[in-house]
């Protein structure tokens, strides 16, 4: 038994507990729902409390607290993280786009300064480009799905429950891989898309880019940014080693690719390492899988449908290039050229939607410590958070496209008119997708992922629709026009979705998603 | 035979999946109960109304692959869930999304502990009898490959315009074949060849007015299913049937339209049909193009064959071949003028004698050739296949690198190899 006055005592701490996790409650029910999360169960709160369950203790907390002044500049307790540096974040952004842009970068320049270097023998660039922008799609999702609960397991300094979903993904992502190059490998005979060593090219190609990336996304899981691109520099170590011993690019890039996987592959227990400040692993029962596919699910479709919006004008572009022609299915070499500028401009000006996002949650989480002065003031506050992250993003990329257009303007002198007109179209198109995925990012921060995913969706089906139909009408060149229009529709609808939560789901709502 | 049974099992699978089981599975059953039986038929009904429709815009516009191909059957299905739904579309969408994910969620979750199921016996028997029926159709109506009305000839040629691109047609048999061919992956004239015994009750109306081509007996199937229809909306069988009749009332109305296009042009004896070229040459044509894909040939024939190769480059007439090189053909120094490096030559030994109210029937395909008449008409068909045959075997006599490729009772295919390209 507890005697009266430490009856009392662990009733005041547990109190001030609650204050500083929550200096403005909303009700009850939510006092309730933060005294479990402290780790109260009903047992323990009858046995050291004498209330008869949560709801009981909750009603009490917060009648106790509610007639408490919540002063208006309190400092920030010592249990919250303390606000990331901006200029470190910003750095970590920066570092994130890069490992992807850089090899971009690289491969963009090689093939201007050595396009013999890589040339592909015979029709082997087809299916090779299909195999790399379908393992994108077929894995995109999966990425995103290990990356976002490894990081939430990792958060909860649980790295082995990490591992476990992470490989659970890992698995099944790895059989709809397979399950895909089957599909592939029967569709591509069937329809007779293309012979049959080109096929089995395809589908090695393929499964092999499928576990790259998808390891890739399970070394992304810790922020250590610096895994992927040794995993990266293994692989082009390998493809120049090749290379340079009389081997051509086919044999040098499939060579390339599968070690830059063994690299990042061997990397990977090293993530789920169990640190100094991590606990050690218990026996923990696993999630019920069910659940935790489903809980998945938008990060799922966000990641697929995105990679799917990147490449939709690509294959609109090559489709009809074969159907109007009857040549095999690749790119018009200027609409190629032009859209690899501005998708290399994209790239980099990727962190300034990553790290417009981390200032969104950081200012909304410094906005939910303060108290509310009056109704609205909240929301309109957080509307000025969101505008100040879509200006930060445009006025990153804008500079960004215009030093990419001039230097390509200067370096790559007596190329058609097109191509620039190509660049420029691509730039308006994926500056409108960076202002989509900045609110598609915000919609995910307001706990709001499925209305991220239908604006994805509908951009991306009037990506395919436009694309798809003049590209075929007119001409190739016009499947750009299907990337603004979809990107447009996709900034236009998320940037509604946003507006709309933050101003119809009311302060406490939006305070209580981050 | 057995080859043939089983492409046209095939293709009777993949039609039945594309225009009936997909369609209808889509189709919920009806809300207050009443019986399936009006939607199972209404399903295939919309789907070839959907596909009439919208087959040749896609076709004008290049869209027509096999991507398209897969999509437009299912087009109508989208269209009654927008129509039911309407209003409530997001909602709609939402439960469905989520109810769909759920049971393939619950399904990975049961799967690895659920026990093996046992396929019925009675399913096998049930299959077997289906099989049965399909080959005794087939062996009754598509034992050959040719076409027994010259009007189909027409409708493949259509179907050919449709899988090129870039024009539009409008032919309803020709719509739901080039999307049969592009979904079974078969030659147009193969799809349209087992598409007959699918229209089997139109095509013995279709017979009995003598008006025989696949488009009436697609628009007389379209009218008995309307009537069957429209008898369910008046029972009172089913609330949606008054619909489903309405739309094979357009499909017969299209059909119908289509068919008449050419019997209006003809006096009363066209359009009864009747064989304009022996099977063997059919096949052969077909044979040539799949085996010779991958090298440039020509093929010299009567005007069927060139609808059956598809591309109209690699076809040159019989009557023209023989006007252009016959006197020369003898000559050690002659090599014929023509693209590619095999020349194929069809020659009936036995020339064939087309029924008078086939060769009566106006024919789109073959009316661009000057000498068209002298292949329906017994005499002059007899003396051009006398003088072909004639100039083949003097050009066999005096060059190398001649052969028959293929010979039987009725015609003999020559192949010349090796073609120069001067005159």
């Amino acid at each position: 038994m507890i005697d009266g006055g430490s009856r009392e005592r662990a009733l005041e701490e547990l109190t001030s507990a609650v204050e500083r996790t929550r200096p403005r409650l909303i009700d009850r029910w939510e006092t309730a729902a933060l005294i479990e999360s402290l780790g109260y169960t009903d047992t323990r709160i009858r046995r050291e409390f004498g209330f008869a369950d949560t709801a009981a203790l909750g009603a009490h907390v917060f009648d106790t607290l509610g007639g408490r002044p919540v002063t208006a500049a309190s400092p920030a307790p010592a249990s919250t993280p303390p606000d990331r540096r901006p200029l470190l974040e910003l750095a970590n952004s920066i570092g994130a786009s890069l490992v992807y842009a850089l090899p971009w970068l690289i491969t963009f320049i090689a093939e201007r300064v050595q396009p013999d270097a890589m040339r592909l023998p015979g029709g082997a660039g087809p299916p090779l480009s299909l195999a790399l922008m379908l393992s994108l799609i077929v894995s995109g999702g999966f990425i995103q799905a290990i990356s976002r609960r490894g990081q939430f397991y990792i958060g909860f300094r649980q790295p082995g429950l990490a591992a476990l979903v992470t490989g659970y993904l890992l698995r099944l992502g790895a059989m709809v891989a397979v399950a895909a190059a089957a599909a592939g490998l029967f569709i591509g005979w069937y329809f007779k898309l293309f012979a049959w060593p080109y096929l089995v090219l395809w589908a090695d190609e393929f499964l092999l880019l499928c576990a790259l990336w998808m390891t890739c996304g399970v070394l992304a899981i810790r922020e250590e940014y610096w895994r992927v691109p040794l995993a990266f520099a293994v692989g082009g170590l390998c493809f120049v080693a090749v290379h340079a011993g009389g081997g051509d690019a086919l044999l040098a890039q499939m060579i390339g690719a599968a070690a830059a996987a063994a690299a990042a592959a061997i990397q990977v227990p090293r993530v789920f390492v169990h640190t100094s400040f991590e606990e050690q692993p218990s026996m923990v029962p696993l999630p019920r899988m069910t659940v935790l596919l489903y809980r998945t699910l938008p990060f799922f479709w966000y990641g697929t449908l995105y990679f799917c919006f990147l490449f939709a004008d690509r294959f609109a572009a090559s489709a009809s290039v074969s159907a109007l022609t009857g040549a095999p299915f690749g790119l018009r070499p200027q609409y190629k050229l032009g859209m690899d500028l501005a998708l290399l401009g994209f790239l980099f000006a990727s962190a300034a939607v990553e790290y417009g996002n981390i200032r969104f949650t950081d200012h909304l989480r410094r906005a939910m410590r303060e108290p509310f002065e009056r109704d609205g003031a909240f929301a309109r506050r957080v509307i000025r958070i969101h505008l100040r992250v879509l200006g930060l993003v445009i006025g990153w990329f804008i500079p960004i496209s215009a030093v990419i257009g001039a230097l390509a303007r200067r370096l790559l002198p007596g190329q058609p008119q097109t191509v620039w007109t190509t660049l420029a179209i691509g730039d308006v198109g994926y500056l409108l997708l960076a202002v989509g995925l900045a609110n598609a990012l915000a919609l995910f921060s307001l706990n709001r992922p499925w209305s991220a995913v239908r604006a994805l969706t509908a951009g991306l089906a009037v990506n395919v629709a436009v694309g798809y139909v003049l590209s075929h009408m007119v001409s190739p060149y016009f499947a750009a026009a299907g990337l603004v229009a979809g990107a447009f529709v996709l900034a236009l609808q998320s940037a509604v979705a946003v507006r709309r939560t933050i101003r119809h789901a009311g302060d406490h709502a939006v305070s209580s998603a981050v | 035979m057995i080859l043939d049974l089983l492409l046209g099992s095939w293709i009777a699978v993949i039609a039945a999946l594309a225009f009936a089981v997909v369609p209808a599975l889509a189709m919920s059953r009806p809300a207050d109960g009443t019986g399936r039986w009006p939607d199972m038929l209404g399903a295939p009904v919309w789907t070839i109304l959907a596909v009439i429709i919208l087959v040749p815009p896609l076709a004008r516009l290049h869209l027509f692959n096999w991507v398209t191909a897969m999509m437009a059957p299912l087009a109508s299905a989208g269209c009654l869930w927008l129509c039911r739904y309407r209003g409530a579309l997001s909602r709609a969408f939402r439960a469905l999304s989520r109810h769909s994910t759920l049971r393939i969620l619950m399904w990975m979750d049961h799967a690895r502990s659920a026990p093996r199921m046992a396929f019925p016996a009675r399913f096998a028997g049930s299959a077997v009898s289906a099989l049965v029926a399909v080959a005794f159709l087939f062996w009754m109506t598509a034992r050959d490959l040719r076409f027994s009305s010259p009007a189909d000839y027409d409708v493949l040629a259509h179907t050919n315009v449709l899988l090129a691109g870039g024009q539009a047609v409008f032919d309803p048999a020709a719509s739901v074949a080039a999307v049969v061919s592009r979904l079974a992956a078969v030659d147009p004239m193969q799809a349209l060849r087992f598409l007959k015994p699918l229209t089997v009750p139109g095509s013995v109306a279709a017979f009995g007015f003598e008006v025989s081509s696949l488009n009436a007996a697609l628009g007389w199937t379209a009218l008995i299913a309307a009537g069957l229809l429209s008898l369910a909306a008046l029972g009172g069988v089913h609330r949606r049937g008054g619909w489903h009749a309405l739309a094979a009332c357009a499909i017969a109305m299209l059909s119908f339209s289509a068919a008449n296009r050419a019997a209006a042009r003809a006096d009363g004896s066209a359009g009864r049909g009747g064989y304009v070229e022996y099977d063997a040459a059919a096949r052969q044509a077909l044979r040539i193009a799949r085996e010779f894909a991958d090298r440039p040939w020509t093929i010299v024939a009567p005007p069927e064959q060139r609808v059956e190769v598809a591309d109209p480059h690699r076809f040159m007439a019989l009557a023209d071949f023989v006007r252009r090189f016959g006197d020369r053909a003898g000559d050690r120094r002659f090599r014929f003028a023509l693209p590619g490096r095999d020349l194929f030559v069809f020659v009936e030994r036995n020339p064939l004698s087309v029924d008078p109210g086939a060769a009566l029937t106006p024919v789109h395909y073959s009316s661009t050739d000057a000498g068209y008449a002298q292949y329906r008409m017994p005499n002059a068909r007899a003396r051009l296949e006398a003088l072909a045959r004639d100039l083949c075997e003097r050009y066999r006599r005096t060059h190398a690198r001649t052969s028959v490729y293929y010979e039987d009772a009725n015609i003999r295919i020559y192949r010349f190899q090796t073609l120069a390209t001067q005159r």
